[in-house]
């Protein structure tokens, strides 16, 4: 069985550019951003909600290969 | 199960196309710890790497820990620290242990080929704007 999911966008959403090279906690739902910090460190403490989904904005017009 | 490709506004190619990464949320756990994080597939990771603010979120001592170094285009070695974390991709039930290589630098969450490869069959469908990851059935 093949599902799709995540698949309303390819965008990840409610990122502006206040959020690159940031980390950011999505909502669980998607429907929002708790929280963006600049070291996960600090956005890890900050927001609780097991729920939250974190990520890391890359910074733009770098080409990233880790 | 199918994903697509995931992209953030205003992050462009050198031809100006979206930028689209094989990007999948993942429940990370260690003990009574646990929190969610977008990963990035990378078959060019030799292992699953993360920073160490999360090893410190789950509270695990670096100090007891298989020092490990980690080498990426910079051809510079990063000390590294390793311990194992339980792992749930979002779709799938099941869940597996992998040993992660802790780094301090702020990487985004790197889903390699050891523990992770060795976990799921991958199939990039990158002109589909898709990845399929299957579990690798064990006898």
């Amino acid at each position: 069985m093949h599902i799709l999911i995540n698949d309303q966008s390819q965008m990840l959403p409610h990122l502006t550019e206040a959020h690159v090279n940031k980390w950011v906690a999505f909502a669980g739902d998607y429907t929002r951003v708790l929280g963006a910090a600049d070291q996960l460190r600090d956005l890890l403490k900050t927001v609780s909600d097991p729920n939250a989904v974190f990520y890391r904005v890359l910074p733009k017009d770098v080409s990233f290969a880790p | 199960m199918k994903y697509r490709y995931s992209g953030v506004a205003g992050q462009t190619n050198i031809d100006g196309r979206l930028t689209k990464r094989p990007v999948v949320e993942v429940e990370i756990s260690f003990g009574p710890h646990q929190r969610k994080f977008l990963a990035l597939i990378d078959s060019g990771a030799d292992q699953i790497m993360m920073p160490a603010a999360i090893a410190e979120a789950f509270e695990i001592d670096r100090t007891t820990c298989v020092q490990h170094a980690v080498m990426g285009v910079s051809m510079e070695p990063i000390p590294g620290f390793i311990e194992h974390l339980s792992f749930r991709i979002q779709g799938h039930d099941e869940h597996f242990d992998a040993p992660v290589v802790f780094i301090d630098t702020d990487i985004p969450v790197l889903l390699g080929r050891e523990g992770f490869f060795d976990q799921y069959r991958i199939k990039f469908e990158q002109d589909h704007d898709t990845f399929e990851l299957t579990p690798v059935r064990r006898l």
